[in-house]
């Protein structure tokens, strides 16, 4: 099981870690004459932010059903060799939970190969942290993201293939956007510790945020759940 | 001397395939309204219908792909529940889906390596047998395997399980005639050899004809004809009465006569059963002299599925 | 073994093997003490369902035609009193009528027929009971 989905997904992988590089490359080039070293990692954080929280989206699958490697071309709403994976004496909460797991790993090795580039090729981001607090940012993040990530599943369970990425895409930015419209308590927004907010900056860690994130998570998980073993096809 | 024992059971609660009253609609269109299903265990089940009539709704409730809205299904005597109670069931099943599709990433070995771990009855020798039988080539990608490739990989997937119980969607679809025959070969073996009940939907009403020994006729949702072959074609017959008279026009029959065709002074009578009634009957007629054919599957076919 | 079986003639398959194996007998194609293939083996080379070749094969057992040895398999009857039920003079019979039926200037066609139509009287005669107009 977890060889498939790896198969599945390593164009996924590739293309999210691409993304991300590029994202990194872009603001290191104009980067050099920014301000302050402090200004200088929180814009940089920001741009990391950004990209990170798209990650989710990309990894998320399309719950059990069987992905294209490169989900943009299926036109069809089900590949036909999902009907053989669920003829398969496994239960359906194990071929989401694998996928899930497995699409968990693969978000958290993206931000730990990203957060490594930055760390050693932005030197100027160093300053005033310790690689403790690099350590702490990068559980930050990837608890915050697992929250996106949680989303994304429920949408990637209900909407077509070829919609889920669009769907997630406006959902997570609508979701960012309520911070500044609504009046989201801070320890409810999930966005910020990965920018502003991280322990690269306020040197301290956000729980709050955090378990939020991780509950946000594990009922976007239930709820997939549930939705998948009461799906037909 | 030894006797020769039939092969699988003779005993009508001895059912792999159960269903009773399955009901299930999609968006208002009733696909099945009813069914009725009894394979016994070790047959081979041919089960026969037009297109929409129901065979693959039917198969894939069975698979546990789709939940009836009501009525009652079985396999193994287990009722085809939720998640759980399923892995069990399907631990024991073999399955060919109707597009033969498979993961476009994987070569026929991966898919292979892939699907042996799930069953622990997987027989390696019959793994050995199919890959040089049916000539496929383990490095190719499958999205490169033509159709007739993709359903014996399919195949040799769902037999290499040790399973008890074959299902197969329209197996020889799309097949040339050589290899369906090839597949078809495979079938009797099997069924010989390890005593599988295969159980297999097909418009091909010959290829039932020839390795099946019970048949369902779907139509509608609800099954017309059902029970064992050899049964069904000496309960059915057809009669062609010839009148040297003018034939009377309008006649009570009796049970079992299912169709009439009049043409000039010439009859055309199918039966269903009760034959010997029926032809006492027109034998009573004035001027008629009778005689009687068997009838093949494809014609019980034709005359159960054409007037609705 | 080459056995022609028709699924979708009005013959039950089963009797179309009985009397194909019984030709077979009788023409000397299989002579007492030959080995026939095993039901698996037959069903998988006919094509045919095994309960098709089991019912057969139980019939001629119980014929004489053929015995049945513990694992070995299926054997052609050494016994020749029950090899074949048909004698010379049942052919001679049989040979007669065509030839008097053609002298008088039937086709081979129309011969079959009658030949037809007697066994469908005899079939509708003999499960009535023997009333028939």
């Amino acid at each position: 099981m977890w060889m498939k989905s790896w198969l599945e997904t390593r164009s996924r992988v590739t293309f999210a870690l691409l993304w991300t590089a590029s994202f990194v490359l872009l603001m290191a080039a104009p980067g050099r004459d920014m301000g302050k070293s402090s200004d200088k990692l929180g814009i940089v954080l920001s741009m990391l932010a950004l990209a990170f929280v798209f990650v989710p989206v990309w990894l998320a699958g399309s719950g059990i059903r069987t992905q294209q490697p490169f989900g943009f071309g299926s036109s069809k709403g089900l590949h036909g060799s999902t009907l053989f994976t669920l003829s398969l004496p496994v239960s359906r909460t194990r071929l989401l939970l694998v996928r899930a797991a497995l699409g968990l790993l693969e978000m958290v090795a993206v931000i730990v190969a990203l957060t490594c580039v930055v760390w050693l090729f932005l030197p100027a981001v160093r300053v005033g942290t310790g690689p403790g607090e690099w350590l702490l940012y990068v559980l930050t993040v990837s608890v915050c993201a697992s929250g996106l990530y949680g989303l994304t599943m429920i949408a990637a369970t209900l909407v077509d293939d070829a919609w889920i990425v669009p769907f997630s895409t406006v959902a997570i930015i609508l979701l960012w956007m309520l911070q500044f419209f609504g009046s989201v308590p801070a320890w409810a927004n999930i966005y910020r510790p990965m920018a502003q907010g991280s322990p690269l900056v306020t040197h301290s860690v956000p729980w709050a945020p955090m378990a939020v994130a991780l509950a946000v998570g594990a009922a976007g998980l239930l709820i997939s759940l549930r939705i998948v073993q009461r799906q037909e096809y | 001397m030894p006797e020769v024992s039939q092969r699988g059971s003779s005993d009508p609660r001895d059912c792999v395939i159960e269903t009773a009253g399955l009901r299930k609609s999609f968006r208002g269109l009733e696909a099945l309204r009813g069914l009725d299903l009894r394979v016994p265990s070790g047959s081979i089940y041919g089960f026969l219908g037009k297109n929409g009539a129901g065979k693959t709704t039917t198969i894939k409730a069975l698979m546990g792909l789709l939940r009836p809205d009501s009525g009652d299904a079985r396999i193994f005597g287990q009722p085809i529940g939720g998640d759980a109670a399923g892995v069990e069931i399907r631990r024991r099943i073999g399955f060919v889906t109707e597009d033969k599709e498979l993961y476009p990433y994987m070569t026929v070995a991966q898919v292979i390596r892939f699907t042996r771990p799930f069953f622990p009855r997987w027989r390696d020798d019959l793994e050995r047998r199919y890959l040089q039988a049916f000539e496929l080539p383990p490095k190719q990608k499958i999205p490169k395997l033509s159709k007739g490739m993709r359903s014996k990989l399919m195949l040799l997937l769902a037999i290499c399980r040790g399973a008890e119980l074959l299902i197969l969607d329209e197996p020889m679809e799309g097949l040339d005639p050589a290899i369906a025959e090839d597949v078809l070969g495979v079938l009797t073996g099997l069924a010989a050899a390890e005593g599988t009940t295969i159980f297999f939907s097909s418009h091909q009403i010959a290829d039932v004809e020839q390795i099946a020994d019970h048949v369902c006729i779907i139509d509608q949702g609800r099954a017309v004809v059902a029970g064992a072959l050899d049964d069904l074609k000496s309960q059915y017959q057809r009669l062609h009465v010839m009148f040297s008279e003018t034939p009377p026009q309008s006649v009570a029959w009796v049970d079992g006569v299912e169709r009439v065709r009049h043409d000039g002074r010439m009859l055309s009578i199918f039966a269903s059963r009760n034959v010997e009634a029926v032809v006492d009957q027109v034998q009573s007629l004035p001027g008629a002299s009778v005689e009687r054919f068997p009838v093949t599957l494809k014609e019980i076919f034709l005359e159960c599925v054409r007037s609705h | 073994m080459i056995f022609r079986l028709t699924p979708s003639s009005g013959v039950p398959v089963y009797l179309q093997l009985i009397g194909q194996v019984k030709h077979a007998v009788e023409t000397g194609a299989l002579q007492p003490g030959d080995q026939l293939p095993t039901i698996r083996r037959l069903a998988e080379d006919l094509v045919v369902n095994p309960n098709t070749v089991v019912r057969a094969y139980r019939e001629l057992q119980h014929e004489g035609v053929i015995e049945l040895r513990h694992g070995s398999g299926a054997y052609v009857g050494e016994s020749k009193t029950a090899s074949t039920r048909i004698t010379r003079r049942d052919r001679a019979v049989v040979e007669s009528a065509v030839e008097r039926l053609a002298a008088a200037g039937l086709t081979e066609d129309e011969i079959r027929r009658l030949f037809e139509h007697a066994l469908i009287s005899l079939r509708h005669g003999a499960s009535k009971g023997g009333n028939h107009a």
